[in-house]
């Protein structure tokens, strides 16, 4: 089997609320399936090549650093483009913005049919999902000065909490391998049914041998949260 | 008429905080922030209306102020200044507006004091002092800090300047490169202060979640000689040429083991054994030298008569020495600060963690902040065990797993009356509390039980 290369898109950029954490869950999960991985940190200085990698992962940044990534990832569109399909992009927080039409007036990598807009009171709140790829609930938080229009590909459907916008009952996309959410926890760390859902579906794609680990202490916390605050699968 | 409405106001404060001293004990709240939200209703721009004293020193920041203005508080006091601040660091609009309102003359709307020194949470300064402006202003640091209230340090450094003066005198910390932007951006008069290169700076940061990897001015990635803690250091912009520069106060030749530091060329006592201490010592300085004390007089009250360190009561649990380090949830360089405190402390220890509620302020359970505290550094030989306690002890528990902890050496506790038996019969090593406000008075309670204590 070969080494799973790992991205972490504007580490020191995009690094707002623990999002490190992801990688953390990620490179723990793909260890205890026992294969190998990189991890490269890459930001504005670097050339990123988006062939090399396997997995891109870009957490939350401030509005000013959402900013500079922008401008910055621009110039790799053509390259994103080609390889959308093929890789799994796990874009949390803001991130996952900068793959829509717009941010504001400004363009963005127009890969995905939306525009995103910055709202005056920023969003600041527990979120509890559902989502079609699971049967257990997906939580977190969410703090967020932006809203978008997506209307298609949501990876989640509100039971308590913040939508794309505040019309929608829906949050976040879902493509392909590309799975964008505002929502910070970290994400892949407070809900390891989702994060055992991503990497399942990667390594069935990939012909992996694929190993059911349950008794992590990430599900303990998890099903503690989830006693503790009584959360619903439903709304 | 309307002097009717001032006096009332005033009058109405007064009588609330007496009834509050009054029922402390039955309803359990100290008074320092209801009688303020009765008189500004009353009169909502009283504060504008008062007559202040000729110096309103605010000192503000995401962590230090508390300290900074205590110290600041001691050496004025010292020299025979009447000084109004906020000793029980209630740092809100309707906490100060209580505090200033207490100490007014109902009569003449005179505030009784030479100098008013207040502590001022980042998001108040402009309420409080919107027509009557401060003379001076400290800001300690800008860090990640409470994100659910502050968003993040973009936001707050917006905050700050949105309220200064163009006639405040700003007494500011370049060793961050968030605040040092204050020097861009300010018309009046500032004065700066840093801590030159000392024997645990780092030459690269901790983690990738440090706040300032680029320049707040051109967005290049800054180069750092060196890094104090988190993105406090030295660093420059090869862009642009933004940079720390020189500074009006350095701290040097520090030693924390016999707790001394110069500023300049003044030898200055550190209260406490930790570098974080050489900061507010350092502010506390620069401020009184700039509002015209002598070195001299300063020192004396530095290093004669000294400041009784804040640090809580040492317990005993069975012949183990106990300190209970309060740690502020949700502002990972302040967790920082008490990690490297534990970690430079000889022996063995053992560390209770955790929390009920993630702040005292808000009922939200964002935990994200747990993985911008470096709990890493806490892998460490030293450490025997570390309690995890709390309604979110798994989270925590899981925290400190992804730092690479032990599982042997981390202890779940579902009970959390029973850590002390716990820690009595499976650790080793003095014990620190390294929790929030709501378990440090858990086991405070456990501990003045008097099952436990022993000296």
């Amino acid at each position: 089997m070969k080494i799973i290369k790992i991205a972490h898109l504007y580490y020191d950029l995009m690094n707002l609320y623990g999002e490190s954490g992801n990688i953390l869950a990620l490179t723990t999960a793909l260890k205890r399936q026992g294969v190998k991985f990189t991890v490269s940190y890459l930001t504005k200085k670097d050339k990123i090549d988006f062939g090399k990698y396997d997995i891109f992962y870009m957490g939350m940044g401030s509005e000013k650093n959402q900013a500079v990534v922008l401008e910055d990832i621009k110039r790799y569109k053509t390259e994103i483009k080609k390889n959308i399909k093929k890789k799994v992009f796990i874009m949390t927080g803001n991130s996952y913005e900068l793959f829509g039409k717009r941010i504001d007036d400004i363009e963005a990598l127009d890969i995905f049919n939306f525009e995103s807009k910055t709202v005056r009171d920023r969003i600041v709140k527990e979120q509890v999902y559902k989502t079609y790829i699971l049967d257990y609930p997906v939580i977190g938080f969410q703090n967020r000065s932006s809203v978008n229009d997506n209307e298609e590909n949501h990876l989640f459907e509100v039971i308590d909490g913040n939508a794309d916008n505040n019309k929608s009952r829906y949050e976040g996309i879902h493509i392909n391998n590309f799975y964008g959410t505002y929502t910070i926890g970290p994400l892949l760390i407070r809900n390891p049914h989702l994060l055992d859902k991503i990497i399942k579906d990667y390594f069935e794609t990939n012909k992996y041998p694929y190993k059911e680990i349950k008794n992590t202490p990430d599900y303990q916390a998890y099903h503690a949260y989830i006693k503790n605050f009584n959360i619903k699968k439903e709304n | 008429m309307i002097y009717v409405k001032y006096f009332l106001s005033i009058i109405t404060n007064k009588i609330l905080s007496f009834g509050c001293k009054l029922t402390k004990h039955i309803f359990k709240k100290d008074g320092s922030v209801t009688p303020g939200y009765f008189a500004t209703k009353l009169a909502p721009d009283i504060l504008d209306k008062l007559i202040y004293p000729k110096t309103i020193i605010g000192i503000t920041g995401s962590s230090g102020k508390g300290s900074t203005t205590s110290l600041v508080a001691h050496i004025l006091e010292g020299n025979g200044y009447k000084v109004i601040w906020n000793k029980n660091g209630s740092n809100l609009y309707n906490a100060a507006a209580t505090l200033l309102l207490n100490n007014t003359n109902p009569f003449t709307k005179k505030i009784n004091a030479d100098i008013l020194l207040l502590e001022l949470d980042e998001s108040f300064i402009k309420k409080i002092f919107n027509k009557v402006k401060l003379t001076h202003l400290v800001v300690t640091n800008i860090t990640r800090d409470q994100p659910a209230r502050n968003g993040h340090p973009d936001i707050i450094f917006d905050k700050i300047a949105s309220s200064i003066d163009k006639n405040t005198h700003l007494i500011i910390n370049i060793d961050d490169p968030i605040v040092a932007r204050f020097s861009n951006i300010h018309k009046g008069k500032i004065t700066t202060y840093s801590i030159a290169k000392y024997k645990t700076d780092i030459k690269n940061p901790l983690s990738h979640t440090i706040d300032a990897a680029y320049c707040p001015l051109c967005n290049n990635a800054l180069k750092y000689k060196f890094y104090h803690y988190g993105h406090l250091g030295d660093y420059t912009c090869p862009n642009c040429k933004f940079g720390h520069g020189h500074a009006d106060y350095l701290a040097k030749d520090i030693d924390l083991d016999k707790q001394f530091m110069t500023i300049n060329r003044a030898i200055v006592h550190l209260n406490k054994n930790v570098f974080f201490c050489c900061y507010y010592t350092l502010a506390a300085y620069a401020l009184c030298k700039e509002i015209g004390l002598s070195s001299h007089d300063i020192q004396t009250f530095l290093n004669d008569k000294v400041m009784p360190s804040k640090r809580m009561k040492e317990y005993h649990l069975l012949h183990r020495p106990l300190e209970m380090i309060e740690s502020k949830n949700e502002n990972a360089l302040s967790y920082l600060q008490t990690i490297n405190y534990i970690k430079s402390e000889r022996g063995k220890k053992t560390i209770i963690l955790g929390f009920d509620n993630v702040s005292r302020r808000y009922s939200y359970n964002d935990l994200s902040w747990l993985y911008d505290v470096d709990f890493e550094l806490l892998n460490d030989s030293s450490i025997d065990k570390i309690f995890c306690i709390g309604r979110f002890r798994y989270d925590v528990y899981n925290r400190l797993l992804y730092a690479g902890i032990p599982k042997e050496k981390l202890i779940l506790v579902d009970d959390v009356k029973n850590v002390l038996n716990l820690v009595k019969k499976k650790s080793k090593g003095k014990i620190y509390t390294m929790v929030c406000f709501d378990m440090t008075a858990i086991i405070k309670k456990l501990l003045e039980g008097g099952k436990y204590e022993n000296n």
